[in-house]
């Protein structure tokens, strides 16, 4: 019965939490591949691969942490960049 | 540990999805669950292939609750011989467990593992168990790989809606048998009572 309680309670509160849009937007992490991103924040994956100078197609799968080993980049400033092209492709 | 383990899906593809499964269906506490959604938002962005995702699901959740239920079988003996509940709840599977053995897979999943245990090691044959665990592990998969592709795009949001939803209903179920062990309990002390005073 207090699992029970818990759970309604935490339902509650996850309802609460979940119905500001600000909580929406899942921040970039290094394990996401760059269609997940693209999906996540709703923009074309091609365009997004594209504006970043990469070829499409060619990183299916691959996290962002090692798309920015392979740019030379340190994951923070690498995200930070994806983050600014999403911003510009959304208000396209 | 989660964050570890998500970051292994898009590194290690889905060895790393079947490895997880497998050891959750054993009752290794990985959050299978979810790495089955976001197997399923990877199949909608294009990251992982459907087919064969859903395959590797399907199959790591089928070998591994059989796995749990020959463990139960081997060490029925040491199982019985320590734990009463056991035996009742393999009573209880022998005579209607159908249902529960389906809705352990999905509904009641934290349940899962125990139950494949209790089936194994009591009288239910492997043929009773097969059928709803099969049915249920289709739609546990069917169901995680599609709402894990339908709304990839707020993922925490998802896992964290249905981990709730599933502790509600496993908590109520718990309860319910509780209530049920406990009305029975009271209605054997009152027979004995009865029969006390008779004689």
């Amino acid at each position: 019965m207090l699992a029970t309680g818990f759970f309604s309670v935490r339902g509650v509160v996850q309802f609460i939490y979940w119905s500001d849009p600000a909580h929406r937007d899942q921040s970039l992490e290094p394990w996401m591949p760059l269609g997940f991103v693209a999906r996540s924040y709703d923009v074309e994956r091609d365009a997004l691969a594209a504006a970043l100078e990469l070829s499409p197609g060619a990183n299916k799968g691959v996290p962002l942490e090692d798309l920015a080993e392979t740019r030379g980049q340190e994951f923070e400033a690498f995200a930070r960049e994806v983050e600014a092209v999403i911003q510009d492709l959304r208000s396209r | 540990m989660t964050e570890w383990l998500l970051a292994a899906l898009p590194t290690y593809g889905l060895p790393a999805l079947s490895a997880s499964i497998f050891l959750a269906c054993l009752g290794v506490p990985l959050p299978a669950s979810m790495m089955l959604l976001l197997s399923g938002a990877f199949v909608a962005s294009g990251d992982l292939p459907v087919v064969l995702t859903v395959l590797t699901a399907f199959g790591s959740a089928v070998i591994g609750d059989n796995t749990g239920f020959l463990l139960g079988r081997y060490a029925s003996g040491f199982l019985a011989r320590h734990t009463e509940a056991i035996q009742k709840v393999g009573a209880y599977l022998q005579e209607r467990g159908a249902w529960a053995i389906f809705l352990s897979r999905w509904l009641v999943a934290p349940l899962g593992p125990a139950i494949n245990l209790a089936a194994g090691a009591s009288a239910v044959s492997w043929r009773r168990f097969l059928a709803p665990e099969l049915a249920g592990e289709v739609v546990w998969v069917g169901l995680y790989v599609s709402l894990g592709a339908a709304f990839g795009h707020a993922l925490t949001m998802l896992s964290d809606a249905l981990s709730t939803f599933i502790g509600l209903a496993t908590s109520l179920t718990l309860m319910a048998i509780a209530i049920r062990l406990l009305r029975q309990h009271r209605v054997r002390q009152r027979k004995s009572v009865a029969f006390g005073q008779g004689s």
